[in-house]
């Protein structure tokens, strides 16, 4: 796939002194927030902000929206997208995602909001100008060909005819449409009209790109293309914000992530930080024969230690834990029933089974036919595995495990006092007034609780 | 600047697309070119070669060639076709451009650019005009040659006519584009619009016919007046003839014919007071009438003014174009002296006071010309802004 055109390097760092200007002079473009912006902050901590935010593309603290109609989209979100990274916004359906891209878009005002852009307010309108977007769901006149999608757009952020004639073949190589430059966008497929967004979004030579689900209806080879073009332009130094579902696909090109549930950022960090105290080694094993089970410990969840569903207890684990206690390597500190208790590890979906303490310090657990260690040192393993090889347990496999980002996004969404996990937008727990369903893709909060708020338990869920 | 220009590219693109422009466009052409097959000489109305021998028009008086074209301009020309026929066709190609413009997917794409909302609602819809101002134009132009060319008359008024229908359109084009933004529906915000302009017709009716019987109760108190000053001008006269005719008929001398004289006159007196006391309350019965009126009248004005004049501003041209003086040089007479009411040597004429039509169409068509240029085109600009003013703020704060 062909470079971008017009490439340029990681851009300047702004000066810190201007940053801080901006910032103090009004946090947020939406009219409410130029008023808000900035409010119950000394100007000591205003520019303790700006500093920091002078590398970031975008920086924002406390973005809140209540739509008419009382539907309270975010709450209070806090995020930095630093230059030159690419971040990827993860939640469920309708946690309130496109909300904040158009947010920072300026398409939707935000009830609250403070924070910045590539060092202007949030809302400044000529920062757009620097700011390529996808929206999720766009749709381009159809009486236009990909060219002069390309051509209008660009000359709306005010670039000059030259400049884009000279760009939009280019633009359109990146994306493998040139050769369908002179057809009518009315007759692309979903696919080809997402690769003309994407080139449109680049077509100005932006220094922040955001493009919301940008592989919707894209097929495999163009997925791939696209993470390419990520990829892309992150080398060349702009910052990509990416919104999707596609969690696998995220996780392929995205530095950073954060997880938006409910309209509250619920993890954001590195996948890296994200997962660290979430790995793992993974026993796999085979139970000898005439292994005994005995009730009120737990319940079989199937595979080698019985048929699911059938009561699991102390003489099951006869062939695991104790028989590692016998030995005097393992010791169990807490055996305890967790039908109802707290899990092991915050946030992991509920399962039953069976947890207890190595000597080292990490914890143990037995779910099923396998025995999980929290740990990342290999060495840590070895005693246990030596405990089940002398019990004459089969190993069927050793293999260290990180959390895929799937992982974290299911346990942010998880409900952690029910297990269940939330239905997408079903909640009109803090509807104030009836809606009339005006917007549809945001499908307004989902029910329960978010991973660190359970404070909205309506009547909905 | 080079955002304006995108958008006017765009919108001719769109427009460019529709086919509406261009249909809409044609036809214009082809009414111009219809208007130009008609003409008139002294047997009556002349279609191409042949002539039909219906001398409707031809044998008023002051009806010329000239004065043919101009009214068939703006009889036909301005009031059908561009008030009626082309704007509706306007309304129905701009309609879709608000709800198009709001539609999810697209109006992200133009709101996340660095361009103002609010210029970039009145930049779309400068552009609406500017497709009504296209179509007006092409017509105006045409029409202007066929004046020109058939008629003979080089009237450059007649392009007062493109300022004017815009005028007139963008009132409605307006409240269309409010009503575009508030149901984001063409049809609705189509329906809605010409439900509008219907409800405005129907308050210019009402004026009109109200303002009828106003005007003819004004009239026939008027003409009473008249004979009523005409008639007491009258006795003072077979008064003091009457002193004379006594002196004579009461001396030696006096003849039968003398005498005859006397009774005469004092029939002719007795005969004009009682058509003063008649005319008296003649007058009192129609200020009572009129008085019934009046109110009703004045509350339609009341109402319409804040509205757009559409009828009125449409007639702006013809008042222009067709100034008071020719008009009644056409329409006939137009000061007849209140003498009619009484004969040569003072005789009251027994005839109804009731104006005639044609003198109630004169009076109607006085009292719309009395009526400020300020008035017609302030008022329905102010309504315009407010308008406009109204969807502008819709438009900046709404989250889409």
């Amino acid at each position: 796939m062909p470079g971008v055109p017009g490439v340029r390097g990681v851009r300047g760092v702004r000066g810190v002194r201007e940053v801080a200007r901006s910032v103090e002079s009004g946090a947020c473009g939406s009219e409410e927030g130029r008023r808000l912006g900035g409010e119950s902050r000394g100007a000591g901590g205003e520019e303790r902000r700006a500093m920091a935010s002078a590398a970031e593309a975008i920086s924002v603290m406390g973005v809140d929206k209540t739509y008419r109609g009382g539907v309270h989209a975010l709450r209070g979100v806090d995020l930095n997208v630093h230059r030159g990274e690419v971040f990827g916004l993860l939640g469920p359906n309708g946690a309130g995602k496109s909300t904040l891209i158009k947010v920072l878009m300026t398409v939707i005002r935000a009830s609250r909001c403070a924070g910045q852009m590539l060092g202007k307010p949030v809302g400044h309108k000529p920062t757009l100008a620097k700011v390529g977007y996808l929206p999720e769901h766009h749709s381009f006149p159809g009486y236009l060909t990909g060219e002069q999608v390309l051509d209008f757009y660009a000359a709306m952020t005010g670039m000059k005819r030259s400049e884009r004639k000279r760009r939009i073949t280019p633009m359109l190589e990146l994306v493998n449409m040139h050769e369908w430059a002179g057809e009518r966008v009315r007759s692309y497929s979903k696919g080809m009209r997402q690769r003309v967004g994407i080139a449109q979004a680049l077509m100005h030579d932006p220094e922040l790109v955001l493009l919301d689900e940008p592989t919707d209806g894209v097929d495999p080879v163009g997925r791939r293309d696209i993470r390419d073009v990520v990829l892309r332009l992150k080398e060349e130094g702009r910052a990509v914000f990416l919104n999707s579902h596609l969690l696998s696909e995220l996780e392929m090109v995205t530095d950073r992530v954060a997880i938006l549930v409910q309209g509250k950022v619920a993890m954001q960090g590195t996948i890296d930080e994200l997962t660290r105290d979430k790995r793992r080694y993974e026993v796999e094993v085979e139970l000898p024969e005439g292994v005994g089970v005995a009730d009120g410990v737990g319940r079989v969840e199937g595979g080698a230690l019985g048929d699911a569903g059938e009561p699991l207890s102390g003489e099951a684990l006869g062939g695991l834990l104790p028989l590692a206690l016998e030995r005097g390597e393992l010791e169990v500190s807490a055996v305890e029933e967790r039908r109802s208790g707290t899990p092991p590890t915050a946030g992991l979906p509920r399962r039953e089974g069976l947890t207890g303490m190595l000597d080292s310090g990490e914890r143990v657990e037995v779910e099923g036919h396998r025995v999980r260690v929290w740990t990342e040192e290999a060495k840590v393993v070895e005693p246990v595995i030596d405990a089940l090889r002398a019990q004459g347990v089969t190993l069927r496999s050793v293999r260290p495990v990180r959390p895929s980002l799937e992982e974290l996004f299911m346990e942010a969404v998880t409900n952690l006092r029910t297990g269940e996990t939330l239905k997408p937008g079903a909640a009109a727990a803090d509807r104030k007034g009836g809606r009339k369903g005006k917007r549809r893709d945001e499908g307004g909060p989902v029910s329960g609780a978010g991973a660190d708020s359970n404070a909205v338990e309506g009547g909905a869920a | 600047m080079t955002q304006t220009w995108a958008l006017l590219v765009d919108a001719y693109r769109e427009l460019n697309a529709k086919k509406l422009f261009w249909i809409t466009l044609a036809l214009s052409g082809l009414v111009v070119a219809a208007t130009a097959c008609i003409g008139i000489n002294e047997r009556g109305i002349e279609l191409l070669v042949w002539t039909l021998d219906a001398p409707v028009n031809t044998t008023l008086p002051g009806m010329t060639e000239e004065r043919f074209y101009k009214e068939l301009f703006i009889n036909f020309g301005l009031g059908i076709w561009l008030t009626w026929i082309a704007t509706v066709l306007g309304l129905v190609s701009t309609a879709a451009i608000f709800p198009d413009f709001v539609s999810g997917g697209s109006i992200e794409m133009s709101l996340s650019k660095p361009i103002s909302r609010t210029r970039l609602f009145l930049t779309k819809y400068a552009l609406g005009l500017l497709f009504m101002t296209l179509q007006v134009t092409v017509f105006t132009v045409a029409s202007f040659l066929v004046l020109g060319l058939r008629g003979g008359v080089w009237e450059f008024g007649v392009f007062l006519a493109i300022p004017l229908v815009v005028l007139f359109f963008s009132y409605l084009f307006s409240v269309c584009a409010l009503l575009g933004l508030l149901t984001r529906s063409t049809i609705a915000s189509l329906l809605l619009t010409i439900l509008f302009w219907f409800l405005l017709f129907i308050l210019n009716a009402a004026d009109a016919g109200l303002m009828q019987p106003v005007l003819q109760y004004e009239q026939e108190i008027e003409n009473r007046r008249a004979a009523m000053a005409n008639a007491e001008a009258r006795i003072e006269r077979l008064e003091a003839a009457q002193v004379e005719l006594r002196e004579r008929a009461e001396s030696a001398d006096a003849r039968p014919s003398d005498r005859q004289a006397l009774a005469d006159n004092e029939r002719s007196l007795d005969g004009t007071s009682k058509f003063v006391e008649r005319a008296e309350s003649g007058i009192e019965r129609a200020e009572e009438s009129k008085a019934t009126w009046e109110p009703w009248h004045e509350a339609v004005v009341a109402i319409k003014t804040p509205l757009p004049k559409t009828g009125e501003t449409i007639a702006l041209l013809e008042r222009w174009l067709i100034d008071a003086a020719s008009l009644r040089e056409m329409r006939g007479d137009w000061d007849e002296s209140m003498e009619e009411f009484v004969t040569e040597d003072g005789e009251p004429v027994n005839r109804s006071f009731d104006p005639d039509q044609r003198d109630q169409q004169r009076a109607i068509e006085e009292e719309y010309r009395s009526r400020s240029v300020w008035w017609v085109l302030g008022t329905s600009v102010a309504f315009e802004v407010v308008v406009l003013l109204v969807a502008t703020v819709v438009f900046v704060r709404r989250d889409f």
